[in-house]
């Protein structure tokens, strides 16, 4: 990421208040996500203290992301079965239909 | 037409008759020849192809560190390479190449699998050269035999108007491809050569009034083609050097697709790798007779379809880009967000060009080269490769990887654009459906029985 997103074209509904990133003039969604963003595009010009806070608020985003995650893991679960099943409901032998799905019928012959 | 042949194959095609070889040739054979034998109803086959994409992106959402997904993008080796030199002996030889193929066009023999000129374009240049654009690096500027002549010749170089942006590469892409689908563009010599010396006199003419910059950076849709489908290659240049990078990383770069115009190019080119595919279905048939019958004139069917089919697609990435706004409650207007991710979408379209050609390509090489080495009397019956059976089922690999590099790319894009992470996979919600309903009908088009296209 880099100074390009300065360039960004935004729109914020009139009846919100963002909060205008103090670098870029980026309006961002919520405060965390202004951190996030002076962290990941401003890094150079942040002192201590927000470098401190972009720490925090990555880390409590990173620990968010682990609960969406397993969620996914779950999806992917239930996606898998219902395969799965729809391919044993289908066929009688998963596995060879799933290679048959991808091959395909003999050549007849040369010229 | 090279739906035509699609169902049947190359190899099945060229093993009836003679005359259905050169019909054939217009074809990249094996994709629709993948399904011929399914032991699976198509709806399942259908329904596969879309799981793997919605799965893909549910793997790829696991990727969560910002650090891993910058260095994969970020990864690059750089070379130096006098590249300016090199490229006047290139440009040389392909200015020969293109009056070559004019002249075997109009003097060679008849029969398409005999003449160098249909070889060249088809099997050589649009099946080839096309797939080493997007699987190693985008050689066109120092290959464009007319940007060559057009820097030889003296222009007026007015001033490009710049309200008409890219619509103008839209609207001759659109029209390249509408040419091709009605008209036996492959099958005969002298139309192809025909078309290649109309094309030639209107992109002269255009780089004469423009000068050769504007008309090859903006009008000109071949040169566009080549520019995206380079960006999806591992080497790309930059000034004089050569740099590697893994394949897709420079499609994450901003202001690559820059404004509703290029968006448009980028979803055209998307669209019409689709059209040439659907026009062989028969549900094209029916609706194409329906329309006919109703009092739409014939002609007006082909061109309709593309435009309808077009309107569609932009519809739908625009409503995707629209939504996707919503999921990720973000301020970026839709504009800015299609503009970001119409990148991604030049994977799936290099993926679906290599499952149409590649095999096309192969089995015809022996009839290129044989050709080539003697423009004027190539051997009575050229050798053609038969391709082995399994073939098919590579093609469908070809449609399923540029998906999931699409995926990735997205994905990609999506954490550089947004600064947080939940809020970038939620960005591509509307991008994985639209991606999904994509596939299905793509793996549709190539499954569904082939026939001939009314009308044409
Ligand atoms: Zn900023």
């Amino acid at each position: 990421m880099s100074s390009e997103t300065a360039t960004h074209e935004t729109r914020v509904p009139p009846d919100e208040s963002p909060a205008e990133c103090p670098y870029c003039q980026r309006p961002l969604e919520s405060a965390e996500l202004l951190t996030l963003h002076k962290g990941l595009d401003h890094w150079e010009r942040l002192d201590d203290d927000e470098r401190e806070r972009f720490r925090e608020t990555y880390a409590a985003e990173s620990e968010s992301l682990r609960s969406f995650r397993l969620k996914l893991l779950g999806l992917l679960v239930v996606l898998y079965f219902a395969f799965l099943f729809v391919y044993s409901y289908v066929t009688t032998d998963p596995i060879s239909a799933g290679m048959v799905a991808t091959a395909r019928g003999p050549i007849v012959g040369a010229l | 037409m090279r739906t035509r042949w699609l169902r049947r194959g190359l190899g099945v095609a060229l093993a009836t008759t003679v005359g259905f070889v050169g019909r054939a040739l217009a074809h990249g054979g094996s994709l629709r020849a993948a399904t011929g034998s399914l032991s699976i109803p198509t709806w399942l086959f259908l329904l596969t192809g879309g799981g793997v994409v919605g799965a893909s992106f549910l793997l790829a959402s696991f990727v969560t560190d910002r650090a891993f997904i910058r260095a994969v993008h970020e990864w690059r080796r750089v070379a130096d390479a006098p590249l300016a030199v090199a490229r006047r002996a290139t440009r040389a030889v392909s200015v020969v190449a293109l009056f070559g193929v004019v002249a075997v066009g109009f003097l060679g023999p008849t029969d398409p699998l005999r003449n160098a000129a249909i070889l060249v374009v088809w099997v050589g240049w649009w099946a080839g050269y096309v797939a080493t654009v997007y699987l190693l690096g985008n050689s066109w500027p120092a290959l464009n035999p007319w940007r060559a002549l057009a820097e030889w010749l003296p222009s007026l170089d007015r001033a490009y108007p710049e309200r008409f942006g890219a619509w103008p590469s839209v609207v001759g892409l659109l029209a390249l491809i509408w040419l091709e689908v009605v008209s036996p563009l492959a099958d005969e010599p002298r139309l192809l050569a025909g078309v290649v010396v109309g094309y030639s006199v209107a992109t002269l003419a255009g780089a004469a009034v423009y000068g050769s910059d504007a008309w090859f950076d903006r009008v000109d849709p071949v040169s566009r083609v080549f520019r995206y489908y380079g960006r999806v290659a591992p080497l790309q240049r930059t000034d004089d050097r050569l740099e590697l990078r893994p394949p897709g990383a420079a499609l994450t770069e901003p202001r690559l697709v820059d404004g509703r115009d290029e968006i448009a190019f980028v979803v055209a080119l998307l669209w019409v790798t689709t059209y040439d595919g659907f026009v062989g279905t028969p549900v094209w048939a029916d609706l194409a007779r329906g329309a006919v019958g109703l009092g739409v004139p014939a002609v007006a069917v082909y061109p309709a379809g593309l435009l309808i089919g077009f309107a569609a697609f932009l519809g739908a990435y625009r409503l995707a880009s629209r939504s996707a706004r919503e999921t990720a409650e973000t301020y970026l207007t839709p504009d800015a967000i299609a503009r970001r991710f119409a990148p991604s979408l030049l994977p799936i379209a290099a993926g679906y060009h290599l499952a149409h050609f590649l095999g096309y390509f192969l089995s015809l090489s022996p009839a290129l080269t044989a050709a080539v080495t003697s423009p004027l009397s190539p051997p009575l019956n050229p050798v053609l490769i038969v391709l082995p059976g399994w073939f098919g089922g590579l093609a469908v690999a070809f449609v399923l990887v540029g998906h999931l590099v699409a995926v990735w790319v997205a994905h990609a894009t999506a954490y550089e654009v947004f600064p947080g992470r939940l809020q970038a996979v939620r960005s591509q919600y509307p991008f994985v459906v639209v991606m999904v309903l994509y596939t299905m009908s793509s793996l549709w088009i190539v499954s569904a029985p082939d026939v001939t296209p009314p009308f044409v």
